[in-house]
């Protein structure tokens, strides 16, 4: 069953047109992998899914609901949670804070009940900080709780955000370039992390890289932007053997 | 929680302890009327530093007009004392209109926030200048806040330093008390992760704009009660009191202090108060010392004294006694 249809989403920033006739439907506990070359409008396909932009034209509709022209939070509350291509932490907060603001959409107490230090202050704080706990704990962070989040080392970073994004119980995860920077061992790690959470929780996801090992390994479907619309997409043998798609990355040999 | 507990008798048993070291000195006589009236001064400082904390330090937004909300607050109090039946006793109308300075403060804080909020940076801070401009210009034009001349004879609850100084300790004690609480509750926790990462905190499902109102009301209502206390204890009112340099002044503290520490507000506003009366015979230097100050901390310590610390005499006891710290047990000094 289709989780997320997008369909004709376009885009223009002035004069330019970024992203045109843009169809992509993942399914449930699907992971897909949206790839092309730099500035094809990868990124632009995010933001315009977490609403971060609004469309020129198309339809984006998870689970059945339409979410263009929602507030971003709103669309994290839908369903929707996100990691960025340059990481962006809480840099002076603490791991678990991290997690914790995560967790905020789930949780209720008002702010009288918070200054007052009520019972449901309590309450929640213990059961949702007990669950950021565990949710670390899967991801091997446990021993890092009330690190600030900056001293983290990079690959723990990325991870961080990745356990701070599915704090928000999402339908669907977005990965925004979640291998950049890392080394072929993290790069393996990564992949098995990704697999493990999509078995764990789940969830869909959709994932922008640049390393074709990892694409090619996880992706269970394939979808190639150039120049701002979709010009193919299918499992990664199809993809991998796709003419448009070479000529898009290689270019065209002159006497073809 | 049986922690929390013990942190939190911990912390009751300093403040009382503080308050009776304090009042008993001013009683004895050691602490004459003069240096009261300085410790009340420190007292009114530490709430303005530690609101205008919230909004600048735990927020990130660089506000400038933190005298404009003290003003509004200080003529709001004032005359509202001013204007209750003769017949309700004074200490009942000065807390009641110490409350109502504070509600009409947060009122003019949604006002301003609402629009100003949209702007950051540099930009926030010119508008929030300009505001806290326009509120002064208006105070000095109308008609019934006494204009130039200012609003005098304001009723004070008490004309004893020493009684005036309890009061304003255990109200500075209690907007701490809140503010700490309001910082680590899940509230406080979006409000610092907006600071952090604005379109972080929107994609983890934070309504951002909300919580930066909520943040800038919150801020605006204590520095209305500041307002409040400092118009009952000076008893007159001239709008020259809240222009840019007061607003300067608190800024000065809180940077001094460490953006995001209310125990660095508390130090900074003691320091920064305290020093100018210390150096008496050097009060034409004082905007010099501060400006260098500034300066030097720049250089050597840009987070500020405490930076984002919080002191902590639960921790600081802890270690004293050799046990293990725990970083859960934070709180605060009062």
């Amino acid at each position: 069953m289709a989780l997320l249809k997008v369909r004709n989403l376009g885009i223009t920033f002035g004069g330019l047109k970024a992203l045109s006739d843009v169809r992509i439907t993942v399914d449930q506990s699907q992971i897909v992998g949206l790839i092309g070359p730099n500035g094809a409008g990868k990124t632009t396909v995010f933001n315009l899914l977490t609403d971060v932009y609004s469309p020129t034209s198309g339809t984006i509709t998870l689970d059945g609901e339409n979410i263009v022209g929602q507030k971003t939070y709103l669309v994290t509350k839908s369903g929707i949670a996100r990691t960025f291509q340059n990481i962006r932490l809480f840099k002076n907060m603490t791991v678990l804070e991290n997690v914790m603001v995560g967790f905020d959409v789930h949780m209720k107490y008002s702010c009288l009940k918070g200054i007052l230090r009520l019972p449901a202050y309590w309450r929640e704080e213990a059961q949702y900080e007990q669950k950021a706990r565990e949710l670390l704990a899967v991801f091997g962070l446990e021993g890092k709780a009330d690190t600030i989040a900056s001293n983290l080392p990079y690959g723990q970073q990325r991870k961080l955000e990745i356990v701070r994004a599915l704090a928000t119980s999402p339908k669907l995860l977005l990965l925004d370039e979640p291998a950049a920077g890392m080394n072929d061992t993290e790069t393996a790690e990564l992949m098995e992390t990704i697999r493990f959470v999509r078995d764990k929780f789940q969830i869909a996801i959709l994932l922008i890289e640049h390393d074709m090992h990892l694409v090619m390994g996880i992706c269970e479907k394939i979808i190639v932007l150039d120049y701002g619309s979709v010009i193919a997409k299918g499992t990664p043998e199809e993809i991998k053997n796709n003419e448009k798609v070479i000529a898009a990355y290689l270019g065209k040999g002159e006497n073809e | 929680m049986r922690k929390n507990l013990r942190s939190y008798i911990i912390n009751i048993i300093a403040v009382v302890v503080l308050f009776f070291i304090l009042w008993g000195l001013m009683l004895a006589g050691i602490i004459d009327s003069y240096y009261s009236g300085i410790l009340v001064t420190v007292g009114i400082n530490i709430i303005l530093a530690a609101s205008l904390n919230l909004s600048t330090g735990f927020l990130g937004q660089l506000v400038l007009g933190h005298a404009g909300f003290m003003s509004v607050g200080a003529y709001a109090a004032a005359l509202f004392t001013m204007n209750m039946p003769e017949g309700i006793p004074l200490m009942v109308r000065f807390l009641i209109s110490l409350l109502v300075g504070g509600l009409v403060a947060a009122i003019f804080g949604i006002a301003i926030g609402i629009p100003a909020l949209r702007l950051r940076g540099d930009y926030l801070a010119i508008i929030t200048l300009g505001f806290a401009e326009i509120i002064r210009v208006v105070i000095l034009n109308l008609g019934f806040t006494g204009g130039g001349q200012g609003l005098k004879n304001i009723p004070t609850p008490t004309d004893d330093t020493a009684s005036y100084f309890a009061i304003v300790f255990w109200i500075m004690v209690l907007v701490l008390f809140v503010l700490y609480s309001f910082i680590r509750s899940r509230q406080g926790r979006a409000i610092k992760s907006i600071r952090d990462d604005e379109i972080a905190a929107e994609s983890c499902g934070i309504n951002t704009t909300y919580y930066k109102i909520l943040g800038f009301t919150v801020s605006a209502f204590f520095a209305g009660i500041a307002g409040g206390l400092y118009a009952h204890y000076i008893t007159i009112l001239d709008p020259s009191n809240f222009g840019f340099m007061r607003s300067i002044e608190i800024l000065v503290m809180v940077v001094l202090g460490g953006m995001g520490s209310f125990t660095g507000s508390i130090l900074a506003a003691t320091v920064l108060t305290a020093l100018p009366e210390a150096l008496r015979a050097f009060s034409d230097y004082r905007m010099l010392i501060y400006s260098l100050l500034l300066i030097v901390m720049m250089i050597f310590k840009p987070s500020g004294l405490l930076g984002t610390y919080e002191f902590s005499l639960t921790r600081l006891l802890d270690k004293l006694m050799k046990r293990v710290p725990k970083a859960k047990s934070k709180s605060k000094e009062g």
